[in-house]
């Protein structure tokens, strides 16, 4: 077999994920936190203030990538319920799950970021934007999604149960946002023009890249985190769970 | 075609026996409706700006609320389990089980909408949009809730968790029902919104039968 | 540098933003590595209960 192909199926064996996610989250870690600080060097200190918005548009720089990521990691969850469901893969069910929570965060910071920001833009803490709105369903159909597993006992239906809420959510969000933009522009609200995304100079755009790769990585470390967590947890009388209690040594340190 | 037919004659039947069930959903309506000039105040003006949306969030809390029960007896006795062993059978008994649902407990509440909107003082002319809306916003109502109401079937508590799961997906048609409503009222064609909650039924009739189905074979597994 | 901590007078805008997030990524990235420490210690000290016995 293809070693790369034979590689990519191992991930899919707990016993086999387990110490690989051990090896990899120091480096992962390192790269995380590195490109964090050069992001946020940049963008807070070495990029220049907008002409219009002053120093306050800096918050572009954590609100954006969260919100992007708030997406994102939903598209990725939508991949392995897929997995879940059609190829009945059994780890893709975990990463779903560790998922939500972490999709939920980056919701919950993309919201108080946007509410921030529109005081000193809006004069409000809280204006029914188009985004903002979007955001906050986002937001309810996260929570949904790991209450759902909660109120399930037997956790191998709950995963299953999970994975198809957040297919039949991949099809409804696109309606959804359609549907608050169109309504939005139905009730216009004041001066939302302001909060539009300026045309972008260079030295603003590449601290905001460097951080949307930043905050990519984070949802990994995060989700490896999970994992490594729901691995040992879902399998508690495993062998390689009772051989990884005998030494001991303070080895689980990440 | 024939089995659609037995299965909703069979539920007709069964609501005919229980003669009152088919009231709850519409008292419901109406006494919610009473409660807003209660807390609002009676001023015609205050009540018919705010009329659509009352009356559309009353009538979509009305239909979450009767969908709760929608196959909690059919797991009870079994049939359900039946109806899983076969992936066309349950297909159609899904259709069936929602054409029923809606027959039985949401064209009572479209065909009583103009009389409780005229109650609060909604203009004479967006009743027939307001009931329009109503006709075509409550079948995606019911046919969307139905995939809460499959995947949280056989769980202990779960009002709240349906209505955590649900309302979301309701927010599309309850922006374009009430604003149909709302622009008729601005002397406006309301076409483009009720095309709009058209196509939401389209697709949630077509679409929403397989995830019930796949719900329905999850939770009795 | 008390230039830098004004933000041209949005410092209390641009640090509560940042400062928030900040606190709500380091929460979800220590409660996994908390709980896992936790798990393995719990098991380790069954584990040698069920050995003195």
């Amino acid at each position: 077999m293809n070693p790369i192909l034979k590689w990519c199926y191992q991930l899919a064996v707990p016993h086999i994920l387990y110490p690989r996610i051990q090896a990899w989250l120091p480096w992962v870690a390192l790269v995380t936190f590195s490109l964090l600080a050069l992001g946020l060097y940049l963008g807070l200190a070495v990029a220049p203030a907008d002409y219009q918005q002053g120093e306050a548009f800096r918050i572009i720089y954590v609100h954006v990538p969260a919100a992007w990521l708030s997406m994102a990691v939903y598209v990725a969850m939508a991949l392995m319920a897929l997995s879940v469901l059609v190829w009945r893969i059994q780890v893709a069910e975990l990463a779903l799950v560790a998922s939500a929570p972490i999709g939920a965060a980056f919701t919950l910071i993309a919201l108080i970021t946007g509410a921030i920001w529109g005081k000193p833009m809006w004069g409000a803490w809280w204006v029914w934007d188009a985004r903002l709105t979007s955001e906050l369903i986002l937001l309810f159909i996260y929570i949904g999604i790991f209450v759902l597993y909660d109120a399930i006992e037997d956790k191998r239906q709950a995963g299953k149960a999970v994975s198809l809420m957040t297919l039949v959510g991949l099809v409804n969000i696109p309606i959804i946002h359609y549907s608050v933009t169109w309504w939005n522009t139905l009730h216009q609200p004041p001066s939302l023009s302001k909060f539009d995304t300026p045309s972008i100079h260079i030295d603003m755009l590449i601290p905001l890249l460097i951080m949307l790769l930043a905050f990519k990585l984070l949802y990994l470390l995060m989700l490896m985190l999970r994992m490594r967590l729901s691995l040992i947890e879902r399998q508690p009388q495993a062998a390689w769970v009772k051989a990884l209690i005998k030494p001991a040594t303070t080895g689980d340190k990440p | 075609m024939i089995l659609f037919w037995r299965v909703l004659k069979q539920q007709l039947d069964l609501a005919y026996e229980h003669k009152t069930a088919w009231l709850n959903p519409l008292l419901f309506f109406a006494l919610v409706t009473l409660l807003f000039p209660l807390a609002l105040g009676a001023s015609t003006s205050n009540l018919a700006a705010v009329a659509p949306g009352l009356v559309w969030i009353t009538a979509l809390l009305a239909t979450l609320l009767s969908l709760e029960t929608l196959f909690r007896d059919d797991v009870a006795d079994g049939t359900l389990e039946l109806w899983c062993a076969n992936q066309p059978s349950l297909l159609v008994y899904a259709y069936a089980k929602l054409s029923a649902h809606w027959l039985l407990y949401c064209l009572p509440l479209v065909l009583i909408s103009p009389l409780l909107a005229y109650s609060l003082h909604l203009p004479m002319v967006a009743l027939a949009v307001l009931m329009l809306s109503l006709l075509l916003g409550s079948i995606a109502l019911v046919w969307l809730g139905a995939i809460g109401v499959a995947i949280t079937t056989g769980l202990k508590y779960n009002s709240f968790l349906l209505a955590l799961l649900v309302l979301p997906f309701y927010v599309p048609v309850l922006i374009f029902g009430a604003s149909a409503v709302e622009i008729t009222t601005q002397g406006l064609s309301a076409a483009g919104p009720l095309y709009l909650l058209a196509a939401l039924a389209v697709l949630a009739v077509t679409l929403a039968p397989f995830a019930v189905a796949k719900a329905l074979k999850l939770s009795t597994s | 540098m008390s230039e830098f901590w004004a933000m041209g007078g949005y410092g209390s805008y641009v640090w509560s933003a940042f400062g928030l997030s900040a606190l709500i990524l380091i929460y979800n990235l220590w409660l996994p590595i908390y709980r896992h420490v936790k798990l393995l210690q719990q098991w380790r000290n069954q584990q040698q209960e069920e050995q003195a016995l």
